[in-house]
């Protein structure tokens, strides 16, 4: 595949980017797209053109301009391009073979889903009136409990609680008196 | 994505190879498949492969058969297992794990505070009883048959008779409905009392404390509310429960566990962390980069650094941890390694929400803050608490049906699945990943993300790439090995405790 060089034509408007004119019968529209998406770690991507002939790809730097790195760029593009071409090439010649593994799992994962529902299945809640008596007896308790919490003094020193953590930061200044 | 292994081949035209996808690392190549298996190949055998040269008389063809990479001699059957056991997960209803936020008051200032924490003043802030038995009522009309509520804050022994309702509760909830429940609490140390510690060991509690590292280092990190040291205290009481745990096997499954967040004063402090944690006997460290999410995000300039920053970290000190255990001076175990190594290597789910795809939020758990609103995960309410409520997807008081039809639900699950990712469906790592909405949000304003220019990636590939290259020397994979055969990572369906019991009942 990368054995055909990418056709390069001369920048278009900006001297400064890296623009490649791709023949989409021959690269295959994913590929170009997926070689573009996966250089916008570097560069922003634009891509114009006929969808079923001719893609331009513009890869505009994020960082440094200079020519070598526009041609590292370029190079960059290139090989992610015939690598994007290979992955695509071997996600759709094993398409049917995913999709016949993944529908086998499917029965499998009823039969699990049921083992997985019956080792801790969930039942219709009944609580015993034992039950019920400690939860109220619970609740009870809990109650007072919050009751009691909430007579307690607040914080010892709401002036220091109420600070942000960047004002409680902000070391203390003035004399000490010693 | 390492392409030149691609560029480097033309003639694939002619020949069939089988659904894989790869990684190149120079003089080697990773291959992946959806079915969980994988193979390292030398760059030469990687060409033969893609040439179609690899002879069937071959070992090698016998190896990459039986991992599905020879497409007219696959097992459908072991493949489709296989495809089950490591994405269990997306077969059972339900989220499993169940964050409650008892109160958002805390007592400690942590520079980093995720949970975006008030004052000790701020009670307003408290669950109140009523939203406490509605947070428990909602959580059991969710189908998972098994569950873990974990208690978050703020710090949630603030409001101690709320934690110890709902454990209570819970418990007599879970038996009613004979489903497995799982009880942890999150908490700082510092207002740990006896009792509360007796109450937590004989209901099963588990306990995890942050300890980020020597005492300079925690503290600058985690002082109290308005300054002072914090350190002290939660080694003691890790101390003291370590030792209790010594003495009955009662307690012995309720170790507790710590965890650490890595800021920018981490970043050369490995060694010190991890000996540290040695010197208390526990037996994990979890290496956690921060999350630039919530309160952390205000402080980001401050204590925050790059993905290199923490790969370069967790690198060197995932070194000096495997030197450990190869010098026999150690046997204390890396949790991100743990986890990564159970998914690669056994092929199994750990039950770790961050990495799995579609997204742990909703699917996987949930979070429930004081006032009874609902979020698809902990993140997501704290991204709420700095005002903006995007991913809150109902209260308590709605119906399970109602929290997962809800838009934002229903978006967070269909922009998480990598296969409709233009970079994730074709990464090598795909069978082990996962990605987050909620950090993809604050991070690029997208919950899709971007992924080519996204910290997450770069941060979780480099991992994976670090984990990988020691995989291959025979003497690092002796020691993960072992601590995979002595692995903690429990299913979270697959708890300790039965049905809802205290422990001391579930024992005798």
């Amino acid at each position: 595949m990368p054995t055909r060089k990418i056709k390069e034509t001369k920048p278009l408007k900006n001297a400064r980017d890296v623009v490649f004119r791709l023949n989409v019968r021959r690269n295959g529209p994913e590929p170009i797209l997926g070689a573009a998406y996966m250089m916008m770690d570097r560069a922003y991507a634009f891509i114009s053109g006929d969808k079923k002939k001719i893609l331009t790809v513009t890869l505009r730097p994020k960082g440094s301009r200079r020519a070598a790195d526009l041609a590292q760029m370029k190079a960059a593009f290139e090989n992610e391009l015939a690598a994007q071409k290979l992955r695509w090439a071997i996600s759709r010649n094993n398409l049917s073979v995913r999709e016949y593994i993944a529908e086998n799992a499917l029965p499998l994962a009823a039969e699990f889903s049921q083992r997985a529902a019956s080792a801790a299945a969930p039942a219709v809640e009944e609580l015993t009136d034992v039950q019920r008596g400690e939860i109220e007896r619970l609740i009870a308790e809990v109650e007072s409990e919050i009751a009691e919490m909430k007579h307690k003094p607040k914080s010892p020193d709401t002036k220091v609680a109420a600070l942000s953590w960047e004002a409680a930061q902000v070391p203390k200044t003035g004399g000490s008196g010693e | 994505m390492g392409g030149r292994a691609g560029a480097e081949n033309g003639r694939l035209g002619r020949v069939s190879v089988g659904s894989m996808s790869f990684r190149d690392f120079g003089e080697w190549v990773l291959l992946t498949n959806d079915w969980g298996r994988w193979q390292i190949l030398d760059k030469p055998d990687f060409e033969r492969l893609l040439a179609g040269t690899v002879k069937a008389d071959e070992a090698l063809h016998g190896v990459l058969a039986s991992r599905g990479f020879i497409p007219d001699q696959m097992d459908f059957g072991d493949l489709a297992t296989s495809y089950l056991k490591q994405t269990s997960f997306r077969f059972v209803s339900g989220p499993s794990l169940h964050m409650v936020v008892v109160t958002l008051r805390c007592n400690q200032k942590c520079r980093y505070c995720h949970s975006s924490v008030v004052d000790p003043s701020r009670t307003d802030t408290d669950m109140d009883l009523e939203t406490a038995r509605k947070t428990v009522d909602f959580i059991f009309s969710t189908p998972n048959p098994s569950l873990c509520i974990e208690f978050q804050g703020g710090e949630p022994l603030l409001n101690w008779p709320i934690v110890k309702f709902i454990v209570e509760y819970a418990q007599a909830k879970a038996k009613a409905q004979k489903r497995r429940l799982l009880l942890a609490l999150v908490n700082n140390f510092t207002l740990m009392t006896d009792d509360k510690l007796q109450f937590l060991i004989d209901h099963g509690v588990s306990i995890c404390t942050s300890l980020d590292g020597p005492a300079d280092l925690h503290d600058a990190n985690r002082p109290f509310f308005g300054g002072g040291q914090a350190q002290g205290k939660v080694v003691s009481w890790l101390r003291k429960i370590m030792a209790l745990a010594k003495t009955d096997n009662i307690r012995k499954p309720y170790l507790p566990s710590a965890l650490m967040t890595t800021t920018r004063l981490s970043l050369s402090r490995g060694p010190d962390i991890v000996d540290l944690y040695r010197d208390l006997g526990l037996d994990q460290i979890f290496l956690r980069p921060l999350s630039p999410i919530g309160y952390a995000k205000r402080v980001w300039g401050q204590i925050g650094y790059a993905p290199e920053d923490f790969l370069r970290f967790y690198e060197t000190t995932l070194d000096y941890i495997l030197e450990l255990n190869k010098s026999g001076k150690s046997k204390i175990m890396e949790r991100n390694a743990l986890i990564l190594l159970t998914k690669i290597v056994k092929g199994e789910d750990p039950g770790f929400m961050d990495l799995r795809w579609p997204a742990g939020a909703v699917l996987g758990c949930l979070a429930y803050n004081f006032d009874g609103r609902v979020f698809v995960s902990d993140e997501g309410r704290m991204v709420d608490h700095q005002g903006d409520p995007i991913f809150n997807i109902g209260k308590v008081t709605d119906t399970w049906e109602d929290v997962l039809n809800h838009p934002t639900a229903r978006a967070c699950m269909a922009v998480s699945n990598l296969e409709t990712q233009p970079m994730c469906s074709q990464c090598a790592y795909k069978p082990w990943c996962g990605t987050e909405p909620v950090f993809h949000y604050e991070m690029q304003r997208s919950i899709a993300g971007q992924i080519p220019t996204s910290p997450w990636c770069q941060l979780h590939m480099g991992i994976f790439d670090i984990l990988l290259k020691r995989l291959r020397v025979p003497e690092t994979r002796k020691v993960f090995d072992n601590w995979l055969a002595r692995d903690q990572c429990q299913w979270q369906e697959n708890g300790l405790t039965p049905a809802g019991q205290p422990v001391t009942e579930a024992i005798a």
